[in-house]
C-alpha cells in the first residue's frame, strides 16, 4: 500500500515538467540541451502550479489536479509569449571541447554520489526531522482541505509549524498526496536524490555556456558530491533544502552564462528565483542578492531596459510572494515572515559566539571540506578571480553569509539555532564558491587563449 | 610543456568531489540494511532512537482513534520536552484527529491534555487509568476518557 502510493506520489511529480514545457520549448532554451530543459521545465512547472494553488485558495476554489495543471501550463505559455519568437544572432553553441579523462572521471564521481544519495534516502539515513515536524503535516492538512487550510494554519497549537513559511514544498507534497490518495512518508524522502539527479542533469549543459565541457562536468561533480554528502550528514531528505538548492544553483548558473541583452535566460532565471522565494524563507534574500548583483554587473543601456530586466528577474518572486502574503493577510494569519525580533535589534555581544559556532557547525560536517575546497580552488584561479563570473557568485555567497550571521545575532544566545541550521543553510555558500571557482578558471583560460 | 593554469583549481575540485563522494559511500549503512525496506523514514537517521520508535508506535495507534476525535499523547514517566515532541509527532501521524498537547514549548499543558477524548500513553502503563482501555500495543496503550473536560484556553 505504502509502496504503491509512493509510486503514484512520485509519478505525479511528472505533471510539473509537463506544465513547464510550453516555456522551455521556446527555441531560445535549446542552448542548454534536452536534459537541462526538462529539469528547467520541472522547476518552472512547480513554480507555476504552486502559484495557481495559492491563487485558487485566495479565490476560495478547492484544488482539483487537472484544472490546476492546465492553468499552470497556460501560465507558462503566457510567460513564453513575452519572449521574442526568434532570437536573431543566437546560434546554439555546442559545449566547448570533449570531456576527456578528467571529464569522464567527473561523470563517474557524479554517478557514485547519486548512488550514495539514493542509498542514503532508501535506507532512511538522511531523513530530516522537519519532515515530521512541519513539512509533512502541512502537506497532509493541505491535501485533506484541498487548499492552504486557514483553520489549520491559524490554530495556535500549530504555531510551531512556521505558518508564514513560503508554501511550494508542502504544496508539491500535497499535490502528490491528492494524486496518490494518501501521503506516503518515504515519497518526500526520495526527492533528495531525485533533485540531486536533476541538478546533475541540468548543470553541465548550463555551465558549458561559459566554461569548457570538462570544467563544467568537474564543477557539477563537486556540487553534486558536496550536496549529497552534506545532505546525508545534515539530514535534509524530505525538507525544503534540496529544492531550494536546485532552484538557487540553477538560477546563478543560468545568469553566469546569460549573453548580454537576451531576455530568455533572464526570464528563466527570474522563474527559478521565484521558485527559490516560494520554497524557503532564505530564498528571498537570495533573490534580492542574485538579481541585484546581476543587474549591477550587466547594466542595461537605459532606464527602460533596466526596468524590463528587473521585471524579468524579480517579477515572478514578487507575484508569488504578493499572492502568498495577500492570502495570509486576508485570512488574518500573517502579514510577513516570522522573525527573531525587530530588524535592528541585534546582540553585538553574540557575534563572537555566533562566528565560533558557525565554524564548529561547518567543521563538524566533513571537516568543512565542502566549503574550504572550492574556496581554495577559487583562490588558485589566478587573474580570473577578478572576472565578473567569479565575483558574481562570490558576492552572492558573501551577502548570504552576512545575512545569516545578521539573523543569528538577533538572539542573545544563538548557539542552539546555529547548531540546528547553519550546516544546512550554508550549503548554498559551498555551491556558490564552486561556481565562482569555475567562473574564475574559465576566465583565466579565456585570457590565456587570447594572449596566445 | 606546462599545464594550463586552469588545471590546478579544476584538479582540486575533482579531488574534492571524489573524496566527498567516497565519504558519502563510507557513511552508508551495511548493504543488507540498504536493500531492506525501512520500517520508518528515520531508521538510520541521527534521530533514529527517538523519532523511529515514536513513528512506528503512532502509526499503529491510528486504527484505535477514530477520525474527528480529540486525542492527547504523553510518555510515562512524564517529561515535558518529550511530551511536546509526542504532540508534534501526533499532529503528523494522526491526521484527521484533533491532537491536543500534553506539553508544549517545554511546559505541561494540563488543560489541553484533560480535554482530549482519547489518551495515548507511550511507555509503561499509567498508575491511574485515565479511562477505558481501548488498545494495547507493545510500546504503549490507548484509552478513552469517560468525560473529557471542556477545551483549554489555547486549543479552543
Amino acid at each position: 500500500m505504502e509502496m504503491r502510493s509512493g509510486f503514484f506520489w512520485l509519478a505525479s511529480l511528472l505533471a510539473f515538467p509537463v506544465a513547464g514545457a510550453p516555456l522551455l520549448l521556446h527555441p531560445s532554451f535549446r542552448r542548454y540541451g534536452a536534459s537541462a530543459r526538462a529539469v528547467f521545465a520541472g522547476a518552472a512547472g512547480a513554480f507555476a502550479i504552486t502559484l495557481v494553488l495559492v491563487l485558487a485558495t485566495l479565490a476560495g476554489w478547492p484544488w482539483r489536479l487537472l484544472p490546476v495543471v492546465l492553468v499552470g501550463t497556460a501560465l507558462c505559455l503566457l510567460l513564453r509569449l513575452v519572449l521574442p519568437p526568434v532570437v536573431p544572432g543566437n546560434p546554439v553553441r555546442s559545449a566547448g571541447g570533449t570531456p576527456g579523462p578528467v571529464g569522464w572521471s567527473a561523470l563517474a564521481i557524479i554517478v557514485l554520489a547519486l548512488a550514495a544519495a539514493t542509498a542514503a534516502a532508501a535506507s532512511a539515513s538522511a531523513t530530516s526531522p522537519d519532515l515530521l515536524l512541519f513539512w509533512g503535516p502541512k502537506a497532509e492538512a493541505f491535501s485533506a482541505a484541498r487548499g492552504f487550510d486557514p483553520e489549520y494554519l491559524g490554530d495556535p497549537l500549530h504555531r510551531y509549524q512556521h505558518v508564514s513559511y513560503p508554501p511550494l514544498v508542502p504544496a508539491v507534497y500535497a499535490f502528490g498526496a491528492i494524486a496518490a490518495g494518501r501521503f506516503p512518508w518515504m515519497g518526500p524522502v526520495a526527492t533528495f536524490p531525485l533533485l540531486l539527479a536533476a541538478l546533475a542533469l541540468a548543470l553541465p549543459g548550463t555551465l558549458a555556456r561559459f566554461a569548457s565541457r570538462r570544467d563544467a562536468l568537474v564543477a557539477t561533480a563537486m556540487i553534486v558530491a558536496s550536496a549529497g554528502f552534506l545532505g546525508d550528514s545534515l539530514d535534509i531528505a524530505g525538507n525544503a533544502d534540496p529544492a531550494l538548492l536546485l532552484f538557487e544553483i540553477l538560477a546563478i548558473a543560468v545568469l553566469m552564462g546569460a549573453p548580454k541583452g537576451e531576455p530568455a535566460p533572464e526570464l528563466l532565471a527570474g522563474v527559478l528565483l521565484g521558485a527559490a522565494a516560494a520554497a524557503k524563507v532564505e530564498g528571498l534574500p537570495f533573490v534580492l542578492a542574485a538579481g541585484s548583483f546581476h543587474l549591477l554587473r550587466r547594466g542595461g543601456p537605459g532606464l527602460v531596459s533596466t526596468v524590463g530586466r528587473g521585471v524579468r528577474l524579480f517579477g515572478p518572486s514578487a507575484a508569488f510572494l504578493g499572492a502568498w502574503f495577500a492570502f495570509g493577510a486576508m485570512r488574518g494569519l500573517f502579514r510577513g515572515y516570522e522573525s527573531y525580533g525587530p530588524l535592528l535589534e541585534i546582540h553585538g555581544s553574540a557575534l563572537p559566539v555566533a562566528l565560533r559556532t558557525i565554524a564548529t557547525s561547518l567543521a563538524s560536517a566533513g571537516w568543512a571540506l565542502a566549503w574550504t575546497i572550492p574556496l581554495a580552488a577559487l583562490l588558485m584561479a589566478g587573474r580570473g578571480v577578478r572576472s565578473s563570473n567569479a565575483i558574481f557568485p562570490a558576492a552572492v555567497a558573501a551577502t548570504l553569509g552576512v545575512f545569516f550571521l545578521f539573523t543569528y545575532i538577533h538572539l542573545a544566545d544563538p548557539t542552539l539555532l546555529i547548531g540546528w541550521s547553519a550546516g544546512r543553510i550554508f550549503m548554498i555558500v559551498s555551491c556558490l564558491l564552486v561556481l565562482a571557482a569555475l567562473g574564475a578558471t574559465s576566465a583565466s583560460a579565456s585570457d590565456e587563449r587570447r594572449s596566445g | 610543456m606546462s599545464a594550463p593554469r586552469g588545471s590546478a583549481p579544476i584538479g582540486l575540485l575533482l579531488a574534492g568531489a571524489a573524496a566527498l563522494a567516497a565519504w558519502s559511500v563510507a557513511r552508508l549503512p551495511p548493504p543488507a540494511e540498504i536493500l531492506r525496506a525501512p520500517e520508518t523514514p528515520y531508521e538510520h537517521s541521527d534521530v533514529r532512537y527517538t523519532a523511529g520508535p515514536t513513528f512506528l508506535f503512532l502509526t499503529r495507534v491510528g486504527p484505535f482513534v477514530p477520525r474527528g476525535a480529540t486525542v492527547t499523547i504523553y510518555e510515562e514517566p512524564r517529561d515535558p520536552g518529550r511530551d511536546g515532541n509526542l504532540f508534534e509527532a501526533g499532529v503528523a501521524l494522526l491526521p484527521g484527529r484533533r491532537v491536543l498537547p500534553a506539553a508544549q514549548w517545554g511546559a505541561f499543558t494540563p488543560e489541553d491534555e484533560a480535554a482530549a477524548e482519547y489518551v495515548v500513553i507511550q511507555g509503561t502503563g499509567p498508575a491511574v487509568p485515565p479511562g477505558r482501555l481501548v488498545g494495547a500495543l507493545e510500546k504503549g496503550t490507548i484509552w478513552r476518557r469517560h468525560r473529557p473536560s471542556p477545551l483549554g484556553s489555547t486549543s479552543r
